[in-house]
């Protein structure tokens, strides 16, 4: 997948251990053995980067980089591909190299691009060796065959390159509870809380995840690992609100009749209101039925009408102060009421 | 509730100076106020009305004062 763009405050804020800290707490959607193998991978390619700024530049962000695993596991075919391979392993058949995990070849893909950007060191080319002396080889005894360093190796091959790096990783750093814990009992690696995403990684998270699921049935765990920076989010400290009895007596032993007082002292313009409105409204009825049946003169007529407009106008204007004074002065007084008494009687108490 | 106020006194605004303008081109068109009043207290007795609320108007104020 080559990355379209590159999000520099997301990339300048993180470095190696950050990144696969964070890809593993994304990745818990694979199984064990398989995110430990992914995440060695990804920590090889780092070591052999030039510059790790570049790589991560190329990598964009740990989101992608899970979206491009999710797109290519499937838990269930995997699990029937393991099992494949360790009945070959056990003598029943041969493991065939186009069994290889998809996750795995889609990261040597990844490492193949980078490559080619120029952005691991340049591979040692061996020298180059004479046919005759190859020749020799063949009669001379047989040569303990040392391993080849892993840096030398071709970068095609990148399941037998990859492998010794796996290792060297499972031998420093496991997984417990979806953080990257060094094993040699030094400080942990830095865990640190994932930054809130930005919406165009929120998107990259969401879209290619839906065009994943179209194709490959990807396991239910997915949908969890795509909502875990949300879920941090939420992990707030928690407070609980606990009341102070003795003043919330005090206050409910005021509010109440002052509240009353109040209400009481609102009702009197609101009922003011309603009796002026019900009088305005039925004299700009009358006018208008007056005015459409006993003048005959048109300027009388057009007098009688503007009237009835006006004062159906001023009826209108006090149902609607009756209206506000019972929807909201009233209820907003006992609404405030409340307010002030969970404002004062109550208090936010981090919960032990 | 602030929306309703500002439809509220928008429609009646608007109605106030229709009528306004009602008025205005009634009175530049020759109504007469005293033919009005005495159709309209001839259909609703509005004489009669006016000069009970006069009356007792004049009795609070007496009272009040």
């Amino acid at each position: 997948m080559q990355p379209s763009g590159s999000h520099p405050t997301e990339v300048k804020a993180i470095n190696k251990q950050k990144f696969l800290a964070e890809l593993g707490r994304l990745l818990t959607f694979m199984y064990e053995e398989d995110r430990q193998t992914a995440l060695a991978m990804y920590s090889k390619m780092f070591d052999d980067a030039v510059e790790e700024q570049m790589l991560l530049q190329f990598l964009v962000s740990p989101t992608r980089q899970a979206v491009v695993l999710a797109r290519s596991y499937d838990a269930k075919e995997r699990k029937l591909q393991v099992h494949t391979q360790s009945r070959a392993e056990d003598g029943y058949g041969d493991v065939a190299e186009g069994e290889l995990p998809p996750f795995i070849l889609s990261i040597s893909d990844l490492q193949q691009e980078a490559a080619a950007q120029g952005i691991f060191e340049p591979v040692e080319v061996p020298p180059q060796v004479d046919e005759n002396q190859f020749s020799l080889f063949d009669e001379a005894a047989p040569v303990e065959e040392a391993p080849l360093p892993v840096e030398d190796a071709p970068v095609s091959d990148s399941v037998s390159e990859f492998a010794d790096a796996v290792d060297a990783f499972l031998a420093d750093f496991a997984i417990a509870d979806g953080e990257l814990v060094s094993k040699s009992g030094g400080a942990p690696a830095p865990a640190e809380e994932p930054e809130s995403l930005p919406a165009e990684e929120a998107e990259a998270v969401d879209a290619p995840v839906s065009e994943a699921e179209d194709v490959l049935p990807v396991p239910v765990e997915e949908a969890a690992v795509m909502e875990l920076p949300e879920e941090e989010e939420e992990q707030a400290p928690a407070t609980q609100r606990k009341a102070n009895v003795f003043l919330l007596i005090l206050y409910v032993i005021f509010a109440i009749p002052l509240g009353l007082l109040g209400i009481a002292a609102l009702l009197v313009p609101t009922l003011l209101s309603l009796s002026l409105a019900i009088c305005f409204v039925s004299a700009g009825v009358l006018v208008l039925t007056a005015a459409f049946g006993g003048f005959a003169i048109f300027a009388d007529l057009m007098v009688i009408l503007g009237l009835a407009i006006i004062l159906l106008a001023l009826g209108l204007l006090l149902t609607w102060l009756f209206i506000w004074f019972i929807g909201g002065a009233i209820v907003g007084l006992i609404r405030g009421l409340c307010h002030l008494g969970g404002k004062w009687c109550y208090k936010e108490v981090p919960v032990q | 509730m602030k929306s309703g106020w500002k439809i509220i006194l928008i429609v009646v605004v608007i109605a106030l100076l229709l009528g306004a303008v009602c008025i205005g081109v009634g009175a530049m068109t020759g109504a007469d106020y005293s033919r009005i009043w005495a159709t309209l207290d001839s259909r609703y007795h509005v004489d009669m009305y006016y000069q009970y609320f006069t009356e007792v108007w004049n009795m609070l104020v007496t009272e009040l004062a």
